[in-house]
C-alpha cells in the first residue's frame, strides 16, 4: 500500500486533477443549464440563457440562431460543450483505469454513451438527468472503490477547484463557497502535501476576490503539471 | 433454436454481456487509412470448449514447449551449444531480425526470457492440434477472455453453476506471481504502456488494475546510475524492480536501439544488463519467435529436455534447404507463405488465393531471399459456431494459449479464441477485423 501512494507521477496527478474538474464541470453545467432554461420559459427574450453563457464564459454565437442549447449540449466542435467536457473527462479517466478502477471508469463511460444516445434523439436538456445521475454515481464510486487516498485526494482537489470556479462565477452565497473550502482543507492532510498552505491561500484569495480568480486558477492548474 | 448446449443459458443473455463490455470500455484500437479508431472488440458469446482430456495434453505440451524455448534463448545468448551441436544452423540464428547481439552474455533474473508466452494453435478437422507460432515478445490478448468471463459469470451465473468450467479469473494473480518472482530488490512493479493509441491499451490498463501494479507511461520512468526509477510527485523517486513492458525491443531504449524512439527509456538496457531491473519479456526474444526458428522448436524439445514433443508444428518448409526449396516452388498454389519478420496476419499469404502472375512474383521473392520466407501446408482447421443475429454461422477460429513463466511454468486454463468474420478467410487476427470468444476448459 505504501508504494501505491507514492507512485503518482506528475503527469498522472495532472490527469486525475483534470478528471475531477471535467466530471464536476459537466455536473454543474447541466444543473445550471437546466435552471436557466427553466427561467427561460417565462422570459420573453433569450436573456436568461445569455446570462448563463456570459457567466459560464462560453461562446454566445449560437444564441442568435436559437441553437444555443443543442450546441452547448452536443457540439463536438464547441470545446466548452457538455459533449467536449465529457470527452475530456473520459480521456483522462481511461488513462487512469488502474487507479480509479473499472467500476468507477464505467460511470464516465455510461455518461458519455447516454449523452451520445440523447444526441441521436435530439433530446433536450430536461431529458439528460440520467447523465447527471451517472456523474453523481461516479463521485460516489470514487469514494467506494478508489483505494489510494492520494488518488482520491487529487480527484477531490480537482472537483473542489471546479466547484469554486463555477460558484464564484455564478455568485453563490459565501457560506456555500466556504463549505467547499472546508472540504479542500480536509484534503490537505495528504502526506503528499499537494494541497499545501500555498494552494489553500490561492483558493481563499479566489473566493474573496473573484477578479483574482483567473490568476489563482492558472496557478492551480499548473500545480501538477510541473 | 432449441439448444441443449452447456452455454445455452448464456446465449439468452448475450445482449447483456455486450452492454457490460461497453460499460467497461472493452475496446480495441485499429489504424484505418492512417487514422486511429477505437471500437468495441466484437465478442461472440458462444465459447470455445476444450475437453478436460484435450487440455491435459495441450497444457503439458504447451509448458514443455515454453520450457524448451526459454532454454533455447538462454543457450543462444550464452553457450550456443545447440548451434555447435548442429541442431540449428548458425547463420539461421544470427540472420534473424530478432537476434540482438547486445544481449549476448546476459542472463535475466530467474533465468527466464519468455515470461508471458502466447502460443497460437489451430485444431484440424480430425481433432489434432497444431502450433502455428510462438509469440514470445509482447503477446497480447489475455485480458479479453479474462474480462469476458467476469462479465458472463455476472449475467448468467446459472450457466457456470451447471457447467464445470475451470475458473480463468486468476490470470492477474499468475501474472503478479511472475512479476514478484523476477522482481529485483523488491522494487516497484510497473506495466509500461506506449500510451492510449496502442491497439491494446485497454489490456495494458486492465492488467495493471487487476494485478495491482502501476501503469506507467514512458515519461514516468527514468534511469540514473544504472538504476531505474519511477518519477513521483514533488521530486520523489521510487526504485523500479520489474517492467512488464508493452513496447517492442527496438523502441525500448534510444541509447541502444532505435535512436529516434520517443517511447523509450534512455539507458534502460544498461540497467537491465547490470541486473538492476527485470524486463518482462526479456530483450532479444524475437530470435525464438522468428517464424523460421519455429521450425526447430520440436528439435529444441528433444535437445534441451530429452523428451518427445507433445505438440506438433504445422508441416513447415524452409526454402534455405534445397529439398524444401524445390517443394515450395513446385507446390506454391497449395501452401501458405509467411514472412518470418511479420506479425498480426500481415505477412501471411495463401497460394490458392493468388493469380498465376502473383505466384511467379512470390517464387521470385523466395528465390531472392530464401531466409525471409517459410511455407506451410494449409491446415484445414475447424470452424466454430458464431452467433449471427438469432442463428449461427461457421467461421474459422484459432486459439492463443498463455503460458506464464517465473520460478515455475504454468499454463493458464483458458485463452483467446479469435475468429474471422469473413466466411472465406482463414486469417483471424484482430488487426484484420476479427472478433473473439472466451475459451472454456472443462474440469471433467
Ligand atoms: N498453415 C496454416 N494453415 C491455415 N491457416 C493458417 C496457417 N498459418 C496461418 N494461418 C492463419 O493465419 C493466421 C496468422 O498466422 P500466424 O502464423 O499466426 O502469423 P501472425 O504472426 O501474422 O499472426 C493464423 O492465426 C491462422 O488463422
Ligand atoms: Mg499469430
Amino acid at each position: 500500500m505504501k508504494y501505491l501512494n507514492l507512485a503518482i507521477s506528475p503527469a498522472k496527478a495532472d490527469r486525475l486533477y483534470w478528471l475531477g474538474r471535467y466530471a464536476e464541470r459537466a455536473i454543474l453545467s447541466l444543473h445550471l443549464l437546466r435552471r436557466y432554461c427553466n427561467a427561460d420559459i417565462d422570459a420573453d427574450s433569450h436573456s436568461p440563457l445569455e446570462t448563463f453563457a456570459t457567466l459560464m464564459g462560453v461562446p454566445t454565437a449560437a444564441l442568435k440562431s436559437g441553437n444555443f442549447v443543442a450546441d452547448y449540449l452536443y457540439s463536438t466542435e464547441n470545446l466548452s460543450s457538455i459533449a467536449s467536457t465529457l470527452a475530456a473527462a473520459k480521456n483522462n479517466a481511461m488513462l487512469e483505469r488502474n487507479d480509479i478502477k473499472t467500476e468507477v471508469l464505467a460511470y464516465v463511460e455510461l455518461a458519455v454513451n447516454t449523452l451520445e444516445a440523447a444526441k441521436a434523439n435530439n433530446a433536450g436538456v430536461f431529458e439528460l438527468q440520467p447523465v447527471s445521475d451517472y456523474l453523481m454515481s461516479f463521485w460516489g464510486a470514487v469514494g467506494e472503490y478508489v483505494r489510494s487516498r492520494a488518488v482520491r485526494n487529487i480527484l477531490t482537489i480537482g472537483r473542489c477547484v471546479e466547484r469554486l470556479d463555477v460558484m464564484i462565477r455564478f455568485c453563490y452565497e459565501p457560506e456555500r463557497i466556504a463549505s467547499v473550502l472546508e472540504t479542500l482543507e480536509s484534503v490537505d492532510e495528504a502526506e503528499l502535501a499537494l494541497c499545501d498552505n500555498q494552494t489553500i491561500d490561492y483558493l481563499r484569495k479566489m473566493a474573496a476576490m473573484p477578479e483574482a480568480s483567473s490568476e489563482a486558477l492558472s496557478k492551480l492548474n499548473s500545480l501538477f503539471a510541473a | 433454436m432449441t439448444d441443449d448446449s452447456i452455454y445455452a443459458k448464456l446465449l439468452l443473455q448475450r445482449d447483456a454481456v455486450n452492454k457490460w463490455m461497453e460499460r467497461c470500455g472493452v475496446r480495441f484500437g485499429i489504424y484505418k487509412n492512417g487514422s486511429f479508431k477505437e471500437q468495441i472488440f466484437p465478442f461472440d458469446a458462444i465459447p470455445r470448449v476444450i475437453s478436460a482430456a484435450d487440455w491435459q495434453t495441450l497444457s503439458r505440451g504447451l509448458a514443455q514447449r515454453v520450457m524448451a524455448l526459454n532454454a533455447f534463448l538462454k543457450d543462444v545468448y550464452t553457450k550456443r551449444s545447440i548451434i555447435r551441436d548442429g541442431i540449428v544452423p548458425a547463420d539461421f540464428v544470427f540472420s534473424s531480425k530478432g537476434y540482438l547481439p547486445q544481449c549476448e552474455g546476459i542472463i535475466p533474473p530467474a533465468d527466464v526470457f519468455s515470461h508471458i508466452s502466447g502460443i497460437d494453435l489451430v485444431q484440424a478437422d480430425d481433432g489434432t492440434w497444431f502450433v502455428l507460432e510462438d509469440n514470445l515478445r509482447v503477446p497480447s490478448g489475455a485480458s479479453y477472455p479474462l474480462i469476458a468471463r467476469d462479465l458472463t459469470r455476472k449475467v448468467s451465473p446459472e450457466t457456470f453453476a451447471d457447467a464445470s468450467v475451470l475458473d480463468n479469473r486468476d490470470y492477474a494473480s499468475l501474472l503478479r506471481r511472475v512479476l514478484d518472482d523476477v522482481n529485483v530488490s523488491s522494487g516497484l512493479e510497473v506495466v509500461l504502456t506506449p500510451g492510449r493509441y496502442n491497439s491494446a491499451f485497454f489490456e495494458h490498463s486492465y492488467l495493471a488494475e487487476k494485478a495491482g501494479v502501476v501503469l506507467a507511461f514512458p515519461d514516468d520512468i527514468f534511469v540514473e546510475d544504472d538504476l531505474v526509477y519511477y518519477k513521483g510527485l514533488l521530486n520523489k523517486k521510487e526504485r523500479v524492480g520489474v517492467i512488464y513492458r508493452r513496447i517492442s525491443d527496438e523502441f525500448m531504449d534510444p541509447m541502444t536501439f532505435e535512436k529516434s524512439s520517443l517511447l523509450g527509456i534512455p539507458n534502460v538496457f544498461s540497467a537491465y544488463r547490470k541486473g538492476n531491473v527485470a524486463i518482462v519479456n526479456a530483450f532479444g526474444n524475437g530470435v525464438a519467435d522468428d517464424k523460421g526458428i519455429y521450425y526447430f522448436v520440436p528439435k529444441m524439445v528433444k535437445y534441451y529436455l530429452g523428451e518427445e514433443p507433445i505438440l506438433r508444428n504445422a508441416p513447415t518448409y524452409l526454402p534455405i534447404f534445397p529439398d524444401d526449396y524445390k517443394y515450395v516452388i513446385d507446390n506454391l498454389p497449395t501452401l501458405v507463405i509467411k514472412d518470418v519478420a511479420e506479425a498480426g496476419g500481415y505477412g501471411v499469404m495463401f497460394g490458392r488465393d493468388m493469380s498465376a502472375e502473383r505466384l511467379d512474383q512470390v517464387r521470385a521473392m523466395i528465390k531472392a531471399d530464401p531466409r525471409r520466407w517459410i511455407a506451410q501446408e494449409v491446415i484445414n482447421f475447424i470452424d466454430l459456431d458464431i452467433m449471427d443475429g438469432d442463428s449461427t454461422v461457421k467461421r474459422k477460429s484459432d486459439f492463443r494459449a498463455f503460458v506464464l513463466s517465473g520460478k515455475n511454468t504454468e499454463v493458464w486454463p483458458s485463452g483467446l479464441t479469435r475468429f474471422t468474420r469473413d466466411p472465406k478467410s482463414f486469417v483471424v487476427n484482430s488487426s484484420q477485423g476479427g472478433g473473439f470468444k472466451d475459451t472454456w476448459v472443462l474440469a471433467k
